[in-house]
């Protein structure tokens, strides 16, 4: 056997610009399908870290019911904020860190004008267990609300240019611009409150920057007339591979007072979009993986029709079809494994570089650049490879067979 | 002793009465029957100034039963007639001509989108909600009345009235939010008697306190006060009849 590896071998190496070009087609698929995905997984990491690490938390919990009717922002009924609750969720395994919030709705002005906001009451002292990257929305210039704040607001970036306000710190001394925040009690009583801009927020969701007021819990408290209240807990874990666990674990130890909900559940677009991104992936990968096939579909048949004669000689002093089928399989495999090993390496190397490099890119519609950072996925890579090889055995088969059923008489006559 | 102190509280309770002063209660529950009837039915007009100086003006029928049910029509301009309005309670329906059905709106605290409350309007029950205490007026002919929510479920947190001195309507009110700020101030005016023997200002200036540059205007053109408002009116089944 180990003969027909090395004709198999020097088959290919015969033709030394058509399996160079085969090769190289093996190869410039498999790295595109690499680089492909390491782009996506970046990507995609990027925004499951934007919303699980910086805004909603790995899970959630709300009084029952709240999810169904979220839209309408409901203030009642509401959580309890204290010692006992938060224990009795960091007694459930694998959860990391809670904290307490107030999402409510109001009206905002600036004595000259007022519009709509959804309004984030974040408790400062405990938010970061629950979103370590708390606080990385802040436009540079202005400040994360820290504990100890009040009267204090950050302002979605297009909500405070359509008011014209300033954050302080952007304009030498002295405190920022100062809004007022007007909101109603569950039972409807009306309250305003004058809170001093500290900084703006910058999010990839321009909705957010259009309408998003965020405060700190004990200021949202008081102006709703909700002490001690909050609409919902925002729960980090330790392993986000076990997210469903974790939500079992705290449904069972909450009772069907609480609802919990994943990040997927709380951020449906959010998922829709990635879900959307390994489709489009998987269309691209399919397609590129058909021109690959193709090419050694056609290099492959070339060669037999090439080689009739010798196949002929081959099956003439006694080499059994099976083998010339196999010889011609191997010289596929042997294309493949060329292939796949160069192009898993060269697409490894371009990912990890530009992994280490990072790409800039736009913001959605927001204008600030982040960083993309393209990672190679190891099982997915094995993949890509165990395809291409497989692959261009299948696509062997056809001409391999072809070749196997050749009459040596006819064979060796030909020309 | 006792008898001195009784002495006292007779004469704390009586005083004002003997003086010829209605009390505090005695002008709240005055301001009920002549602002919130407990039926009505009233044809107004009601114009917005939005920030920006434009303003949009709406002819509107208006109904009112008890237990806080209050239906509305817009009958002009085009772009709105047709639509009508169905409270009752907490929940609030719209009703759009077009598409001959009603959908379910948000509880927002502003009466159409305009400055007042739905409490300034529909829902007027200041004695049973507030606790009022005269004080100075600085307003000639009129009293003054500082009134303090009784409980955590009124529009306001407190207002400050002014009602005439000669029949006890108002003149001007000042609504505060919790925090002791002024939300919003209303003025009075334009006395005229709708029904023999009912007078009341045909029309209120509300002015938005966050926003100066935002008001509201309601001129009520006719009231007509214990109609009949049977509770079938006030169901979604009834809506663009």
């Amino acid at each position: 056997m180990s003969s027909f590896l090395r004709l198999a071998v020097r088959n290919v190496a015969r033709n030394r610009r058509r399996s160079l070009i085969t090769l190289s087609a093996v190869l410039l698929g498999v790295t595109a399908v690499l680089v492909a995905r390491g782009i996506t997984d970046g990507f995609l990491r990027l925004m499951v870290e934007d919303v699980v690490q910086g805004r909603t938390g790995a899970l959630q919990i709300h009084p029952a019911g709240y999810l169904a009717s979220v839209e309408a922002l409901p203030l009642a009924p509401s959580l309890p904020y204290d010692e006992a609750l938060r224990a009795r969720i960091q007694a459930v395994p694998g959860v990391a860190g809670v904290t307490g919030r107030l999402i409510f709705s109001g009206l905002v002005s600036n004595g000259v004008s007022q519009t709509t906001f959804l309004g984030r009451g974040l408790d400062p002292a405990r938010e970061r267990q629950a979103v370590p990257r708390f606080g990385f929305e802040v436009r540079a210039g202005g400040r994360v609300l820290a504990p100890g704040d009040h009267a204090h607001a950050l302002l979605g970036s297009e909500l405070a240019r359509s008011f014209q306000v300033v954050p302080s710190g952007q304009e030498g001394e002295g405190q920022g611009d100062r809004v007022t925040l007007a909101a109603s009690s569950p039972r409807g009583r009306a309250n305003s409150l004058d809170v001093s801009v500290e900084g703006l927020t910058e999010s990839s969701l321009p909705f957010e920057n259009k309408r998003v007021v965020t405060v700190p819990l004990k200021l949202a408290q008081e102006l709703l007339g909700m002490e001690g209240r909050v609409t919902e807990l925002a729960v980090a874990v330790e392993d986000l591979g076990e997210l469903e666990r974790v939500a079992e674990g705290l449904r069972a130890a909450l009772g069907p007072a609480y609802e919990v909900h994943t990040w997927q559940e709380l951020q449906p677009f959010v998922r829709d979009v990635i879900r959307r991104q390994q489709f489009i992936l998987a269309v691209i990968s399919s397609i590129l993986f058909v021109i690959i096939l193709t090419g050694i579909i056609n290099t492959l048949l070339m060669s037999v029709f090439e080689r009739v004669r010798e196949i002929g000689t081959l099956l003439a002093v006694g080499v059994r079809r099976r083998q010339v089928l196999g010889l011609f399989l191997l010289e596929a495999m042997v294309l493949g494994l060329g292939g796949g090993v160069g192009g898993v390496g060269l697409g490894g190397v371009l990912v990890s570089a530009l992994g280490r490099w990072g790409i800039a890119i736009d913001n959605l519609g927001t204008g600030g650049p982040i960083i993309l950072r393209p990672e190679v996925d190891l099982s997915f890579a094995g993949m890509t490879f165990a395809v291409a090889v497989l692959g261009a055995v299948v696509a062997a088969a056809w001409p391999a067979w072809k070749a196997s059923r050749l009459n040596p008489v006819d064979a060796l006559r030909s020309n | 002793m006792r008898a001195f102190m009784l002495a006292v509280l007779m004469l704390l309770v009586a005083g004002p009465a003997l003086a010829g002063e209605p009390t505090a209660e005695e002008l709240l529950e005055r301001y009920d029957a002549v602002m919130g009837p407990h039926t009505f039915e009233a044809e107004s007009q009601m114009t917005a100034w939005r920030e920006d100086g434009s303003s949009r003006s709406y002819a509107l029928r208006m109904l009112k039963a008890e237990d806080d049910k209050s239906r509305v029509w817009f009958k002009a301009p085009a772009s709105v007639k047709g639509q009508e309005i169905l409270r009752v309670g907490d929940n609030t329906w719209v009703y759009l001509p077009n598409l001959k059905r009603a959908t379910r709106v948000a509880n927002r605290d502003s009466f159409q989108g305009g400055d007042f409350n739905n409490a300034d309007i529909l829902r007027v029950s200041y004695a049973k909600d507030y606790a009022g205490k005269q004080v100075p007026s600085e307003v000639p002919e009129t009293w003054a009345l500082e009134l303090k929510a009784k409980s955590a479920e009124t529009a306001y947190d407190s207002i400050k009235l002014w009602l005439r001195k000669s029949d006890g309507l108002p003149v001007k009110a000042q609504y505060f939010g919790t925090s002791g700020q002024m939300l919003r101030s209303a003025e009075f005016s334009d006395y005229k008697e709708f029904e023999k023997g009912y007078t009341r200002p045909a029309k209120v200036v509300m002015r938005n306190e966050l926003v100066k540059s935002r008001r509201s205007e309601l001129v009520v053109k006719s009231l007509k006060r214990g109609v009949s408002a049977p509770a079938q009116r006030f169901t979604q089944a009834d809506l663009g009849r």
